[in-house]
């Protein structure tokens, strides 16, 4: 489970929303976005791989 | 029961977690919910300072402690909380000193701490002693008290080259090659959460994965958690990569055989 900043997205200019999280298990992997420094990613880890529970994408830039 | 070989117990350190923070059997077994916020996106949020020793070039990213940074603390809990999640996590080099007593501070004295199913935080990683040798420690907190449980340093420094810092668009802030100023942590620490064992691997360290991988199968560890500094991580990935690679290599071998070889 990887949990990343914004920073760097922010220093590129990435458009948002951005991958800010992955989970992964084997031969299964969710990636989460986010557009804001408080944007919450929940992963839910069940029996058939991690998938993504909550995210709020809202694009911009 | 795992019976780890002596080469894999003796390469790691071990923590027992405290009955209150572990997982029970119901939680893991109706799917744990883990959770991240960025917690950062200004680069003004973090101080980037670079020092040069013995000719050499050494870089060192730290929170600023601004109150935006900091008044994110307790709305990224109640989100997680909200979201009935059972682990969160932070990224790399959004915690200090003072931000570590402010996410301490949050956990114990929110309302419906002891009814949370919040259980441990990873409150991101960074030099929170305030070492003038920095380590860039992650810390692993009690949900429900703020404890701290478990602290990980870095073992490996993440250095950039000139193709890094452009890829990253650090070249104006950065000059290359330049090495991650830090004091190195020398073993990944096993967590024992109840029915599940853990480990915290900062950032580079994920990616040195091979230093590790041996000692973490052999303790049965089932949940990696990564806070990381890198760029935006996109679906993926690697499975693009390696088929460009695979594509690349068809073709190099194509190009390499003669008309009369088929």
């Amino acid at each position: 489970m990887v949990a990343n900043s914004l920073v760097i997205a922010e220093i590129l200019r990435s458009p948002t929303p951005v991958g800010t999280a992955i989970a992964v298990a084997p031969g299964h992997a969710a990636v989460g976005h986010s557009s804001e420094p408080d944007d919450v990613v929940v992963f839910a880890l069940e029996g058939d791989g991690p998938r993504v529970a909550h995210e709020r994408v809202s694009a911009s830039g | 029961m795992v019976r780890v070989n002596a080469a894999g117990w003796n390469a790691c350190d071990h923590a027992a977690l405290p009955a209150r923070s572990r997982l029970t059997r119901p939680e893991r077994e109706a799917g744990l919910r883990v959770a991240t916020a960025p917690m950062i996106r200004e680069p003004d949020e973090l101080e980037w300072e670079v020092e040069k020793r013995s000719g050499l070039r050494f870089y060192r990213i730290h929170p600023a402690d601004r109150e935006p940074t900091r008044a994110r603390v307790e709305k990224v809990i109640t989100a997680w909380d909200e979201q009935d999640v059972a682990i969160g996590i932070a990224p790399e080099l959004c915690l200090s000193r003072a931000l570590l007593e402010r996410w301490q501070v949050a956990l114990r004295k929110r309302m419906g701490a002891g009814t949370s199913r919040l259980r441990l935080v990873v409150a991101g990683s960074g030099n929170v002693d305030g070492s003038s040798l920095p380590a860039n420690e992650a810390v692993l907190l009690d949900g429900r008290t703020g404890e701290v449980l478990v602290r990980q340093r870095k073992v490996h420094p993440f250095n950039f080259s000139h193709e890094d810092l452009e890829l990253w668009g650090l070249a104006d802030r950065l000059t290359a090659p330049i090495d991650e100023h830090l004091s190195r942590g020398e073993r990944v620490c096993v967590v024992d959460a109840g029915g599940a064992r853990l480990a915290i691997l900062v950032c580079e360290d994920l990616a040195r994965l091979h230093a590790f991988a041996a000692a973490l199968h052999a303790h049965g560890v089932s949940l990696l958690l990564v806070p990381v500094f890198a760029r935006p991580t996109k679906d993926r990935r690697w499975e693009r990569a390696r088929r460009g690679l695979q594509r690349r290599r068809r073709l190099e071998r194509r190009g390499r055989q003669q008309p009369g070889d088929r």
